[in-house]
């Protein structure tokens, strides 16, 4: 694992040259190009209260895993990704618990042939808290064979005063977008079927969070366990 | 083991269960069988105490003691499973990690014993051994799903089981597996007893029924023995649709 510490980086500019799995301390704005031919994983976990503006450049051939964890009471994070090269593909998985009010503006922009992307948002709203998710997913004309997917959703524990705006602007014919959203409590057959098993609600709810917010990040055991440590925290 | 007393239950204003009677001593095996819409699943689901439904009347004991108001969770931890007809798909929690949690409630099982016991399940009903790591049912078939019950039954050695449907969505050689498997896991926990809610007697060939029950709104019409099952595939259930008076026999 290598980390990247961005406030030390006084170039507005991070190049990924090597492939490998790389966990960034953020700040602010940066934009960071992967070069050609790489691919990389890279952790974002945040518990601050920084508002951020990332741009990613991935060149052709490339494969990039962002996996990227909130537990803030006010965010507002700007994700633009610009698939450029061809063959390329992102996962981008954003998983948040919002303390008071995150706000998340998510741009993918397809802008070759034979490009992927994968954008999973799964935020977790306590007592009445808010989250705003856009999700613009973008294939430009020219970039045929190209597949893109949007999920969204957010977890409700109250009342609900969050927001989802899932946007798909496809300008090209022979391609695949899909999207989805979901704003609603867990579900009570979900609920049901972990207390038939002998789990009480705390246990049950305990399990489906973990697995709603990181059970798809594909992370080492020991930062798995230092993310749960961190949900437990705020879910207790 | 198990006994239900005048049993009424109600989903919203409507009612499912009316005045259900049934008695299962321990070991015995119990087939369930009726039309769509009897009531059948509802009263599996009555038993584990989930909240949709609302009991308005009567009583169900386990070993002597009314469970009837308890919590899904703890009527579990009692020893009952319910093989679900419809398995439910939950997102990021994997079969192995719920599964360990749940185990651990009752008992402190050290993570060898319980891999040990995961992987022999997994044998026995003929999985891939990656099925317990991905999320619960996530794109499983639905033989898979139904095998996936099967594989927690067997790590969870509940002592009364309800497998409601689990006959459906299996073709030929996974029905027999998990036929083999129940039959199996009830030579190695004789006190164990078994509700079967089925449609068709094809399953009950590889479970022997000490019993069988046909149900109709909401109560049982007749209690025989497997023979009943092969009278009703040839006939149908048309004799106890028309038939409201119950005959029900005292077990």
């Amino acid at each position: 694992m290598n980390k990247i510490v961005l406030e030390e980086i006084k170039s507005n500019c991070v190049e990924f040259k090597d492939n490998g799995r790389y966990l960034i301390e953020e700040y602010k704005n940066k934009k960071f190009i992967v070069k050609k031919g790489k691919n990389i994983i890279i952790d974002i976990f945040n518990e601050n209260d920084i508002d951020s503006n990332y741009i990613f450049d991935i060149e052709e051939n490339s494969s990039v895993v962002l996996n990227i964890f909130d537990a803030s009471k006010n965010i507002n994070r700007d994700v633009s990704i610009n698939i450029n090269g061809e063959n390329s593909n992102i996962i981008l998985s954003i998983s948040a618990i919002s303390l008071n009010e995150n706000n998340y503006n998510i741009n993918v922009y397809h802008n070759n042939k034979n490009t992927s992307s994968k954008t999973n948002i799964h935020a977790l709203a306590l007592d009445n808290n808010k989250i705003f998710i856009k999700n613009n997913g973008y294939i430009k004309k020219g970039s045929q064979k190209s597949k893109l997917n949007q999920d969204n959703k957010i977890i409700i524990m109250n009342d609900n005063n969050s927001k989802i705006e899932p946007n798909l602007f496809i300008d090209e014919y022979d391609v695949e977008a899909s999207h989805g959203a979901y704003i609603g409590k867990f579900d009570e057959e979900e609920l049901f079927y972990l207390n038939s098993r002998g789990l009480n609600d705390k246990e049950s709810y305990n399990i489906l969070i973990n697995g709603f917010l990181i059970g798809e990040f594909n992370i080492e055991e020991n930062i798995m366990e230092k993310l749960k440590d961190i949900i437990y925290k705020y879910v207790k | 083991m198990l006994k239900i007393k005048n049993l009424y239950v109600n989903i919203e204003d409507k009612e499912i269960l009316n005045d259900f009677n049934i008695n299962i001593g321990s070991g015995e095996v119990h087939a369930l069988m009726g039309p769509n819409g009897t009531g059948k699943s509802t009263l599996s689901k009555v038993i584990l105490g989930n909240k949709k439904y609302t009991v308005k009347k009567g009583n169900i004991y386990f070993e002597g003691e009314d469970i009837t108001k308890l919590s899904t969770d703890k009527i579990a931890n009692k020893g009952i499973f319910l093989s679900n007809q419809l398995p439910c798909e939950i997102d990021g929690v994997s079969t192995a990690d719920f599964l360990r949690t749940a185990l651990n409630v009752k008992e402190d099982v050290p993570l060898y014993t319980f891999i040990k016991k995961i992987n022999s399940a997994l044998k026995d009903l003929n999985m891939d051994e990656s099925m317990v790591h991905r999320s619960i049912n996530k794109g499983f078939s639905g033989g898979e799903k139904k095998k996936n019950e099967i594989l927690q039954m067997k790590v969870l050695e509940p002592k009364f089981i309800i497998l409601d449907e689990i006959d459906s969505g299996l073709d030929v050689d996974s029905l027999k597996i998990v036929g083999e498997n129940v039959t199996n896991y009830l030579k190695e926990h004789k006190d164990s007893s078994v509700l079967i809610i089925t449609h068709y007697p094809r399953i009950l060939e590889y479970i022997k029924p000490d019993f069988v029950h046909v149900m109709n709104d909401g109560q049982i019409k007749k209690t025989g023995t497997y023979e009943l099952a092969l009278e009703i595939e040839k006939n149908g259930y048309e004799t106890y649709k028309n038939n409201s008076a119950s005959i029900v026999s005292e077990l």
